[in-house]
């Protein structure tokens, strides 16, 4: 009994199934194991088995079995997938490999074609047979390690050796800019500037995202193909891939087989990725060239070419249209050569038996798009860079493309030199396309980049976050093209506006800044009822020093006893004039801003007299010369001599004219003189018109009518834009509380132009010294720069916060120093450069 | 009543939604009665994240003189940012009364800040200690104070505050009072206008003993509940205002150290 009752017990640990297990100890308690049942204990046994038992068993035991054969097969036939597939993927690349390497022979043939020909064109003679026999050598040495050298060797010089190079580019450069200017007037003159800008920057930006996130997928692929939902950060990736590039460079001759390793990894799939990655370099390449072009920046577009320099012969630059889809050819042939050269890497030995008919007629092709093809190979250089930071094993393609860009003679004798120029060059061209794929194309676009955001309107701030990284490439650029040119640079700046300082001092909100007329002095007029006088230099200076140190005041006014809600400083800067709730002007000397400190002693001298006469608060005032005029909530316009000399000694002034002292126009809320000419003010009156007023008759010339009883039409700012060599007519535009911009004719009063400006209220406007700027700013907490003869939005800049709800109530320019200011209900002050 | 009830509770309602839809926005134009005239807010409605500045704005305005309910801490609220936001209105109101102090305190009336005769304060905004002059050191300590409570090394947010800034506030404040102190020691016409108009210094009297940022025995301007105190602090024996003014120009003197270290900023000791 005990040895069965073991027995039982290990039964039943064998036997998995519970119902097995229930049959067996419902029958008997001293049954047995069913395989050693008929023979040990037959008598027992027959007793203790059931047949319903024992078919149940079998059934569950054949189900059992039945269930692993199954997925038995199911493992196997997912194997066989999985082997089917990698054959199949196998096959492929090896297709893609000879394709490729028959690419890459034909080109190295081209390639020496031209360099015959170049020969034969320059000097006349035919070029020395070592020429070509080096390039032989070249072929059949291509399995050797070092075989890049050889090739660099070759093919390189730069072009600060050889000047007689340097003159043909600057000649084909001038004539080049000739020809860009020409098509720039065309384009001008059919009116299609604007639309293909529009299109192209619309277009750039979406190839912009696209292509960061194209690159992040496809590496990840080339790191692992099967999990490919391993979360890899692409961009670290990128980096370690480009380290590990830097090295190859620098010490040429390197492990190809570790790297030629993961080429092998690349699945078609990656290998098309790429190749839209290309397309998609190649439009925006293009892109660069129309949108230099069309702006009709001549500086640009020759700061375009001086950084094409390196690739000589250069652009011929025959239609938009015509450079996209050439380029994207030549492009698409530039990424098989990249391709087929990682093929040959990979495996030296095999087919260099390229079908010759096939070849020479691709090199007929190649002729016919040499021209496009060179104006694509810096582009192709960066391209083949970009795709070496997914393969960090192509530092020999770099140097060929390199060779390629450079398109010089061979020179044996300066083998060695040009050697470790090439090698120079190459650490250069990788430098510049360090870090990231994203960033690649930064670089090539860091100068463009300025020109897009002023047609970028929603995206303009995402530029702007990427100007940082930008403006630190630029520098990179500097150095690897010889010719970069600083006037784009300049010209960007004004354009092309970031925040620089924070200003704060103040408690409450800002209301009004006024910029000195010549120095870097700024002044903020709070609802805490003083006016601040902000040194910029100073704090420029200090900032290099230290830039946590804060930018302090040189100077407290106080003398109103409430908000400061309008400023200005005379032309000559020796005076200041400011207006607040308490309806006083007061008119102060402008402390020296080089010396004074805002804990020097109290010097009362600073306040010069009070402008009595308005009995509400003052809102705003203007001023030309002599004459100040100010509006008030007590619905008058008062017109003062500020300055003049008999009455700077007395007390108190009062003005010398009043308009609309019977009330019937209505509440005037801003005030600005026309074309700064002392004849002519306009008055915007609350929420229903402005008027043109003319001073010396004191009569109204015209009214401008913007009421719209659905809107609050309420007008915070008007001001006169004067005639420029763009537009023809003088304009007054005027800011309002529904959002829009308002843009009058001045001889007719007639509202030529209205747009949505903001996604709030519209609360201050200035005019760039060039008039061709206008800056906004709103309750929306962003002020934007719009350019006044396409009125479209240049650039935005999201910036402070709100109180109640109002969050910016001011913006300024500076008269000639490229500074911006806005002044927010959150107390700050905020410079942009 | 229950019906009664229920129409307030409406009426209330339709206050609200009204509060809701009102833009608070003074518009180029609006005159200086209309001002900031909008209807209240609850601190819970406001969105902003100067809504602390906004509420406590909301409730001087709506009553200067009940400094109880001003300086009544809401439900939720970060005592520091509280007390932060008080010492930049207190600030910025004493703006006020220097623009009125500046027409009668000049150099040559008050040479000295004083408040009682033994007490001379010296400035402490410079590098080196200074005997301004009474309307110099008003001026000095407002700025001085504006850059303190704006500086973005001790006050980078309005919103989070460490505890270290937060204790920066009690020598803003001992150095503000003196401006009370000698407004009514010297300038008492100013002074009585002034806080007749606003109950600035019961404010502050109040403001700086409830969170004990100034001791008791430094606060000498009486505020309208302890007129009697007035006597008290006035008949204090010479001796001890002597000792009590050396005393206070050593601590004045730690102060200026204190203040060296601001002006300097990259001396991080403090930091």
């Amino acid at each position: 009994m005990e040895r069965s009752d073991d027995v039982l017990l290990s039964n039943a640990g064998m036997t998995t199934n519970g119902d097995i297990n229930a049959v067996m100890s419902s029958s008997n308690s001293s049954s047995n194991n069913s395989n050693t049942q008929g023979n040990t204990n037959s008598e027992r046994a027959a007793n203790s088995y059931s047949m319903p038992g024992i078919l149940h068993y079998l059934q569950h035991e054949w189900n059992r079995f039945e269930f692993e054969r199954q997925q038995w097969e199911l493992d196997r036939a997912e194997l066989m997938t999985k082997i089917s597939f990698l054959q199949g993927e196998r096959r492929g690349q090896e297709n893609l490999k000879n394709n490729l390497l028959r690419r890459i022979k034909m080109l190295e043939l081209a390639l020496k074609q031209e360099r015959i020909k170049y020969h034969k064109l320059k000097f006349g003679v035919d070029p020395p047979p070592l020429n070509t026999t080096t390039s032989n050598q070249n072929d059949s040495k291509n399995n050797q390690s070092n075989d890049n050298n050889d090739d660099n060797d070759t093919s390189t010089f730069s072009i600060s050796q050889h000047p007689i190079l340097n003159k043909e580019n600057t000649a084909s450069t001038n004539a080049i800019k000739q020809g860009r200017q020409l098509l720039k007037q065309y384009l001008q003159e059919i009116g299609y500037t604007d639309t293909i800008i529009d299109v192209r920057s619309a277009r750039l930006r979406a190839l912009l995202g696209k292509a960061v996130a194209n690159n992040g997928q496809s590496n990840d692929q080339s790191n692992d193909l099967l999990s490919q939902s391993n979360q890899l950060d692409p961009l670290s990736n990128l980096i370690n891939g480009n380290k590990q590039l830097l090295q190859l460079s620098i010490n040429n001759s390197s492990n190809k087989r570790a790297s030629s390793k993961t080429n092998g990894n690349l699945s078609s799939n990656e290998v098309q990725k790429i190749l839209k990655l290309t397309e998609g370099e190649s439009v925006q390449n293009s892109e660069e060239n129309s949108l230099s072009g069309i702006t009709g920046d001549d500086k640009n577009s020759s700061a375009y070419y001086d950084d094409e320099e390196m690739s000589e012969e250069d652009i011929n630059c025959k239609s938009n249209g015509d450079t996209d889809l050439d380029t994207e050819d030549a492009l698409k042939e530039f990424a098989f050569l990249s391709e087929s050269s990682s093929g040959s890497d990979m495996e030296s030995n095999s087919d260099w038996n390229v079908d010759k008919a096939h070849l020479s007629k691709l090199t007929e092709q190649y002729k016919k798009d040499r021209k496009m093809a060179k104006n694509a190979k810096m582009e192709a250089l960066v391209n083949t860079s970009l795709v070496n930071t997914h393969r960090p094993n192509r530092s020999t393609l770099q140097a060929m493309i390199a060779n390629l860009t450079e398109q010089s003679e061979d020179n044996t004798n300066e083998q060695n030199n040009t050697n470790s120029q090439t090698n120079l060059n190459i650490g250069n061209s990788i430098k510049t396309n360090d870090v990231s794929p994203g960033k690649n194309e930064k670089i090539k676009f860091n100068k463009t980049n300025n020109n897009n955001m002023f047609f970028s309107e929603d995206d303009s701030f995402t530029n702007e976050s990427n100007l940082g990284e930008l403006s630190r490439l630029s520098v990179d650029n500097s150095i690897n093209l010889s010719s970069i040119n600083d006037e784009t640079v300049v010209d960007s700046s004004r354009k092309t506006i970031s925040n620089k300082h924070l200003l704060r001092g103040h408690f409450d909100s800002i209301r009004c800044l006024a910029f000195h007329s010549t120095e870097s002095v700024l002044l903020s007029g709070s609802e805490d009822q003083t006016i601040k006088l902000w040194n910029l230099d100073k704090s420029t200076i200090n900032n290099k020093k230290n830039s946590n140190t804060d930018i302090e005041p040189i100077y407290t006014f106080r003398k109103h006893t409430g908000p400061v809600l309008s400023l200005l400083i005379s032309p000559s800067g020796d005076y200041i004039l400011s207006s607040g709730l308490d309806s006083k002007i007061i008119l102060w000397n402008m402390p020296n801003h080089e010396t004074t400190d805002q804990y020097d002693p109290y010097a009362p001298s600073v306040f010069v007299k009070y402008l009595t006469g308005h009995t509400d608060a003052v809102w705003n005032m203007a001023l030309v010369d002599n004459t100040l005029v100010s509006v008030s909530a007590d619905s008058t316009i008062r017109i003062w001599n500020p300055f003049s000399i008999d009455e700077l000694n007395e007390a108190s002034l009062t003005s010398i004219g009043c308009l609309n002292e019977n009330k019937t126009e209505g509440i005037p809320t801003s005030i600005d003189f026309i074309n700064n000419e002392k004849t002519r003010i306009i008055t915007s009156f609350g929420a229903t018109h402005h008027n043109l007023y003319d001073l010396e008759t004191s009569k109204i010339i015209t009214r401008f009518d913007y009421f719209d009883s659905t809107l609050n039409t309420h007008c915070y700012k008007v001001l006169s834009h004067p005639s420029t060599a763009t537009m023809s007519s003088s304009l007054v535009v005027s800011a309002h509380e529904d959002k829009k911009i308002r843009f009058f004719d001045i001889n007719s009063g007639k509202l030529v132009y209205q747009m949505v400006a903001h996604q709030d209220a519209c609360t201050d406007i200035a005019i760039d010294p060039t008039c061709n700027y206008l800056l906004s700013s709103s309750h929306d907490c962003s002020i934007r720069l719009w350019n006044l003869e396409t009125k479209s939005c240049v650039q935005e800049m999201t910036s402070h916060r709100k109180k109640y709800d109002e969050s910016i109530n001011c913006v300024a320019f500076h008269a000639n120093k490229p500074f911006i200011a806005s002044g927010g209900a959150d107390a700050i002050v905020k410079i942009y450069v | 009543m229950v019906k009664q009830d229920s129409y307030d509770g409406e009426f209330d309602e339709l206050n609200n939604v009204k509060s809701l839809l009102f833009i608070r926005r003074n518009r180029p134009g609006c005159s200086a009665k209309k001002w900031n005239d909008w209807p209240d807010e609850d601190l819970e409605e406001m969105e902003s994240t100067l809504a602390v500045q906004q509420y406590i704005q909301q409730l001087i305005k709506r009553n200067p003189n009940d400094v109880e309910t001003i300086l009544q801490l809401p439900d939720q609220q970060d005592e520091g940012v509280w007390k932060y936001e008080h010492v930049r209105q207190f600030c910025l109101d004493l703006n006020l009364i220097t623009v009125r102090l500046q027409q009668e305190c000049t150099p040559t009336t008050c040479t000295q800040m004083t408040a009682t005769e033994q007490w001379i304060f010296l400035c402490a905004a410079h590098k080196n200690p200074k005997e301004c002059s009474a309307i110099d050191y008003t001026r000095h300590t407002l700025d001085g104070a504006a850059c303190l409570l704006n500086s973005s090394r001790y006050f980078p947010s309005r919103v989070n505050l460490k505890d270290s800034s937060v204790q920066k506030l009690g020598s803003v404040c001992r150095r503000i009072y003196r401006i009370f102190s000698h407004a009514y020691f010297h300038h008492r016409p100013i002074y009585d206008h002034f806080e007749k108009e606003t109950s600035l210094c019961k404010r502050f009297t109040k403001f700086v003993t409830k969170y004990d940022l100034m001791t008791s025995d430094s606060l000498i301007v009486p505020i309208d509940e302890e007129t009697n105190d007035l006597c008290s602090s006035n008949t204090e024996s010479d001796k001890n205002e002597q000792i009590s003014s050396i005393q206070e120009n050593n601590l004045e003197k730690t102060q200026i150290e204190n203040e060296n270290s601001y002006h300097k900023p990259s001396d991080e000791s403090e930091a």
